[in-house]
């Protein structure tokens, strides 16, 4: 530890540090603005989609690439990059296509806007943990975000309602991943991980294990505690019980915010606890996340069979890539990482384009709630439903979109880490859940909608977004070597 | 001897007040308990040396936490009948999970965790039972500080007489002592040894957690002070109404206006006798 | 010389469709003739190419020819590479031929959504190119499903009937379903040799053990594309919702994705699988046959009644497939681009009918003879064409076949034998009863002949099938030495 403290600290965290100046800049700002009036929340929203435009800027810029900073509780490196700047892009995108929605739905408050702000620095934070105290600390602080953003919409019971829930069940996991970290404290007496790794290594040889009781079986039970907090966080089944009551209770945007970003930042810490610190006692979490993984899909793939409402169905349906992801995670190897940095790229641009459309046929007349009030989309609004058409043919798996080469590097991970039960019922999921994403398609092309709907104009912002991602996901496959070959950069960062 | 009964007198009325917040009929009752399971908890953490975190809790959990809930049960009219439905509905379920932890707890406990199960292998290996009471026994040492560290050694060996399985060789007190110094010093001549035992520093809980708290930890503070800062905004965030019943000052209108012209005499022509 | 210059022939090919369908987006979208005529247009040309690729193709080499490879995933080892040899020469040709077709059927039949129709099978054209080109076992499998899309889609917007969307749906999980097997199977050999390239692929060893496993693998997909029969149920319903253009295709092109795969794949590459296998894709190929012809005297429907007999022209495909000798191989080849003729054209002749009077029950056809005499004429050399006539490309490659297949196993010949009588019965008795006897007045009483498109769709049709019944050799020559070479590898 160095002496000297915060010297080189603050340089290596600018892009946070300015992030965290213009979020409390921000919340000065918002006092003075008026509260009624959809003007005031434009001008708010402008500035706050330049701080996180900045903040990217930043942070691609930053001339330190590998640190530690603040007693190696924090660390910078080309993985932390890569998150961070997919997560920035992530809230960017959520932001821009929240707007409307926000000033359609009178939620004129400023603070909804400066809470997700506050979770998306929170998340940067969360990247960049390299200790248990850090990473519990910028959980909570995300979560109680979260927990504001699922209940702001105050005329509403429903998302009162949900914002119990979320904050009941968050509480809980909180709980229990504290508890994992303190019997991992109380085990070895280090929270660091870069400590923990060395502790913990070669301990799973036989030489060594023989010698000592080490490790204690409090040990196991720790990192047990830890990834099923992660797995509540995350919505993996078994414990995605809250996913779909708070994603269709929240309001739209909110539902967009969690179903995109937060996967991210959680993913990027707990692939390196769990590959810095706990990468030799690999029995004791892989074994866990693999269950999960099988879980998630089958859950993901069965579960939205018999959905009826929209939000719900995409909750259900990020369960199901979590689940992927999870396949990708417990690989445990180097391929492993690489899928999952792919998968979520491409699982945040489906989304993005999922969650546009959604919202921006969602008038304030008519709210489209319903799986069959998307009826005839085909003849009311042709170009958006092709796009829904192709995102959905995407999340299936179907080729050549990108849906089909993130799925294609999960399943090459899976089987060459030897897992190949669940790879094929990764593969029979993926035909399951292709049922239910065509029945969209065939709603939206050949059925008459249950009661009429209204819709609106499409604003600059989501037709903007829509076509982005929209290129993104039918082109990705033509030229894929860029985000393989950063993936794997990423991947051989954090295993190196 | 003493902080072994204090010990389990404070953590068997934390349990019993702790099952009684759940089981009490009236609420205010419950947070009376759930105030008193406070308090046992800070004696909990005195005994374990230490003394600011007991302050803090009593200053904290029931100055702070126990009022707003004491607060917040009176003023709201909770009927009292609705809150004991059947229990026994869940007692299935709440029951297998409650054994799950059960089994996990007891995964956990192995030989080395009991006290009083005697050394273990290894020289200087301390369990965590036998720390537990060696931090215990300093507990003389707030009393009188002129003692030395090395007395105290000495009671925690007449305190606690662990039997030794056999193969305990150096004891603690017997490489304190400095003959014994002298001689391993003799021996290795060229060596300096610094006697950790007499170099150690005492100083208080307080003074402890500032020197790290603001230094190496400082990251970790700055992000507690923003979560407080999120909770704050959340709570208002959430629950304030900006209607017009509200009645507020506008206090800038109110000091801008000229008491001159706020009232005015107006001669109305009026009937007369109206 | 020549070739050098002509070198990017194959992506020019790929891309022709695609750069057509990018044209025909940005039109507006009333101007249907606009539409119809530079969608047709870039269908001869990309035909033209084909010809000219099968003009320039060298006959005595055993490599790929036209090669171009562009990098995919570097650093995975995973490239486009392009290529034909003379098992895929024909297929593009076949599909060349096809499109037009499809367009120049659609001509006046679909009138609503005319833009997007165009696009769907531009597309469509491309991808299928794709397939029969690409030499890299991912890319192939990419390509192989995503013909699924633009099918799916044609199916369920321009069919005909309220079923037609329970058929796009059956059509469209029952092929995902065997083809993510098949995916687990590419990704492990991926993992194995650590290259997906077909050429480096002919050349590693399997083990045994492992090269059943993925046979099978394999084989589920391509199994349900062929169709076999056990699972070929979804070919009469995608036949009979789909409209007229999109069972040609299907019948004509996308049946034979499953076969060529097996060419391609299956049984160069696991060669003993292959052999170990045989005995029972036989079982299942007579069956085929013997099913699906029984079951054609069955049917009511005209489409279904072909679609059927596709099934069982099919059996006969895998039947000499798996002979594993240069006759069977030969005559499989030929009887597919026979069948892609025949029964394109046997389409053909059903829309022109659906066209007129909006309806294929058989019941309410008769005596077509007298009111439609070139349509009877027509559909009289199909009809020859489908039951193996000598002098028609069927019987060139189905004799080949069981010639091929006498030498392996004699009993299943003979049974695939009789299956031609069966084959010959229900074609004549279906052409006996919808264009000899009286007509029906009391269903039909406006009737008219072949229009001048309809004629010029059907003329090269019947002039391919004849060509290829008297002259096979042209057919042949680029065949053998690819064949040779796949042989080789057993």
């Amino acid at each position: 530890m160095t002496p000297l403290f915060f010297e080189h600290d603050f340089l290596t965290l600018i892009p946070e540090l300015f992030f965290l100046m213009t979020c409390l800049i921000l919340l000065g700002f918002g006092l003075s603005i008026p509260s009624e009036g959809g003007e005031s929340l434009r001008v708010y929203l402008w500035l706050s989609l330049f701080s996180l435009g900045y903040a990217f800027a930043l942070l691609i810029h930053n001339p330190i690439e590998h640190a530690f900073a603040f007693s190696q509780s924090l660390i910078i490196d080309e993985f932390t990059l890569f998150f961070k700047a997919l997560l920035l892009f992530g809230s960017f995108g959520t932001l821009v296509i929240s707007k409307n929605y926000l000033i359609k739905e009178k939620m004129y408050s400023f603070e909804y806007i400066l809470f997700l702000l506050f979770s998306t620095l929170s998340m940067l934070l969360m990247i960049s943990s390299y200790d248990f105290i850090s990473l519990f600390l910028t959980i909570e602080f995300q979560t109680l975000c979260f927990y504001v953003l699922a209940a702001s919409k105050r005329t509403s019971e429903f998302s009162t309602e949900a914002g119990i829930k979320y904050f009941l069940l968050g509480a809980f996991s909180s709980g229990i991943l504290l508890f994992g970290c303190s019997l991992i404290y109380g085990f070895t007496g280090m929270t660091n991980f870069g400590d923990l790794g060395l502790l913990l290594t070669g301990i799973a040889l036989p030489q060594i294990y023989e010698l000592s009781s080490f490790p204690a079986s409090g040990l196991f039970l720790g990192i047990l505690f830890l990834a099923v907090g992660f797995l509540f966080k995350v919505t993996a089944a078994p414990f995605h019980m809250w996913a779909p009551d708070v994603y269709e209770g929240a309001p739209t945007s909110t539902t967009a915010f969690f179903s995109i970003v937060p996967k991210i930042a959680l993913l990027a810490v707990f692939l390196r606890v769990f590959f810095h610190s706990f990468y030799d006692l690999l029995e004791s979490w892989q074994n866990i996340l693999l269950l999960c993984s099988a879980l998630s899909m089958i859950v993901g793939s069965f579960a939205a069979l018999a959905q009826q409402r929209i939000k719900r169905l995409l909750a259900y349906s990020s369960i199901g890539h979590v689940g992927y992801m999870l396949l990708g995670f417990s690989c445990a190897s180097l391929e492993g990482i690489e899928s999952v940095c792919i998968y979520l790229v491409i699982y945040v641009l489906m989304s993005l384009n999922v969650f546009a459309l959604v919202l921006a046929l969602n008038s304030v007349n008519s709210r489209l709630r319903y799986v069959s009030d998307f009826g005839m989309l085909s003849v009311s609004h042709p170009v958006l439903a092709f796009t829904f058409a192709c995102t959905l043919f995407s999340m299936a798996g179907i080729p050549p979109l990108a849906g089909f080469c993130s799925k294609f590097y999960v399943f090459f991970a899976a089987l060459g880490s030897g897992l190949y039960a669940v790879a094929i019922l990764g593969v029979l999921t993926s035909v399951i859940s292709c049922f239910y994403y065509i029945r969209l398609i065939k709603i939206m092309y050949f059925e008459r909608p249950s009661r009429w709907l209204t819709y609106e104009v499409l604003d600059l912002e989501k037709a903007g977004v829509l076509g982005l991602t929209l290129f993104c996901i039918l082109f990705f496959f033509l030229y894929p070597s860029p985000l393989f070959l950063s993936a794997h950069k990423v991947a051989l960062c954090l295993c190196v | 001897m003493i902080s072994e009964y204090l010990f389990y007198f404070f953590s068997s009325l934390a349990l019993a007040s702790a099952i009684l917040v759940i089981r009490a009929r009236n609420p205010v009752h419950s947070v009376l308990f759930l105030i008193l399971v406070f308090c046992n908890a800070a004696g909990l953490l005195i005994l374990q040396n230490l003394d600011f975190f007991a302050m803090i809790f009593l200053v904290v959990y029931v100055g702070a936490i126990a009022v707003l809930f004491l607060f917040v049960v009176m003023m709201l009219h909770i009927k009292v009948a609705e809150i004991h439905e059947n229990v026994l509905r869940y007692l299935p379920v709440g029951g297998f999970i409650g054994l799950i932890f059960v089994f996990e707890v007891l995964l956990v406990v192995e030989n080395d965790l009991i006290p009083y199960a005697g050394w273990h292998s290894g020289i200087f290996s301390l369990t965590t039972a036998e720390s537990i009471s060696y931090l215990v026994s300093g507990l003389p040492f707030l009393l009188d500080p002129t003692r030395s560290f090395r007395e105290y050694i000495h009671d925690f060996q007449t305190f606690f007489s662990f039997g030794s399985s056999g193969e305990a060789s150096l004891s603690v007190n017997e490489l304190c002592s400095s003959e014994m110094m002298k001689k391993v010093s003799e021996v290795f001549a060229q060596a300096s040894y610094t006697e950790w035992t007499r170099v150690l520093e005492q100083t208080t809980n307080v003074e402890a957690i500032g020197q790290v708290l603001y230094t190496y930890y400082a990251y970790f503070f700055i992000v507690a002070s923003l979560i407080l800062l999120i909770a704050m905004m959340g709570a208002i965030a959430l629950t304030l109404q900006r209607t017009n019943q509200v009645r507020r000052q506008e206090v800038f209108e109110q000091n801008l206006r000229e008491y001159t012209k706020t009232l005015q005499k107006v001669r109305v022509q009026g009937e007369v006798g109206s | 010389m020549i070739k050098k210059k002509m070198l990017a022939m194959l992506s020019l090919l790929l891309t022709l469709p695609i750069l057509g369908a990018g044209v025909l987006f940005f039109l507006p979208a009333q101007a249907h003739v606009l539409h119809r005529q530079i969608s047709l247009l870039i269908s001869c040309l990309t035909f033209l190419l084909t010809c000219v690729l099968w003009i320039q193709f060298d006959n005595s080499s055993s490599e790929f020819q036209y090669v171009e490879t562009f990098s995919w995933l570097s650093n995975q080892n995973i490239s486009f590479s392009l290529g034909i040899d003379g098992i895929s020469l024909f297929f593009l040709v076949l599909t060349g031929f096809l499109v037009p077709v499809c367009l120049l059927v659609g001509w006046v039949s679909v009138q609503d959504f005319v833009k997007e129709y165009c696009i769907a099978f531009l597309i469509l054209e491309s991808f299928m190119y794709a397939v029969f080109c690409i030499l890299d076992l991912l890319l192939f499998y990419v390509f192989f499903e995503s013909v699924l899309l633009p099918m799916f889609l044609i199916i369920g917007v321009w069919g005909s009937r309220e079923r037609k969307i329970r058929a796009a749906y059956q059509f469209f999980l029952y092929t995902l379903i065997g083809s993510v097997l098949m995916l687990l199977a590419i990704l492990f050999i991926y993992f194995q040799t650590g290259t997906t390239d077909l050429q480096i692929l002919y050349a590693t060893e399997f083990s045994e053990y492992r090269q059943l496993l993925l046979w099978c693998a394999f084989f589920a997909s391509f199994a349900v594309k062929v169709p076999m029969v056990p699972v070929h149920i979804w070919l009469p319903e995608a036949h009979v919702e789909a409209p007229t253009a999109g069972s040609v295709i299907l019948a004509g092109i996308l049946l034979k994705l499953g076969t060529y795969g097996f060419l391609r794949f299956s049984i160069p590459l696991f060669p003993d699988a292959s052999a170990y296998f045989a005995p029972f894709v036989y079982t299942l190929s007579v069956l085929g046959i013997m099913y699906a012809s029984c079951t054609t005297l069955r049917q009511i429907d005209l489409k279904k009644m072909i679609a059927y007999s596709s099934v069982a022209h099919m059996g006969f495909v895998t039947l000499g497939l798996f002979s594993l000798n240069l006759q069977g191989i030969e005559g499989s080849l030929l009887l597919m681009l026979s069948h892609g003729f025949v029964a394109s054209a046997l389409f053909l002749c059903v829309g022109v009918l659906y066209d007129r009077h909006k309806t294929r029950l058989v019941k309410y056809y008769g005596g077509l003879v007298h009111v439609m005499p070139i349509f009877s004429l027509c559909f009289l050399v199909f009809t020859l064409g489908n039951l193996s006539l000598p002098g028609t490309s069927s019987f060139v490659g189905e004799f080949l076949l069981l010639a091929g297949c006498f030498q392996t196993n004699t009993f299943m010949t003979t049974l695939a034998a009789t299956g031609m009588v069966l084959g010959a019965a229900y074609s004549l008795w279906l052409y006996n009863r919808v264009v000899f006897g009286n007509f029906k007045l009391e269903f039909l009483y406006s009737f008219a002949d072949v229009n001048r498109r309809e004629f010029f769709i059907f003329l090269p049709f019947a002039f391919a099938v004849l060509w290829m019944g008297v002259s096979p050799d042209v057919f042949l020559n680029p065949m053998h030495v690819s064949v040779a070479t796949v042989l080789e590898r057993m």
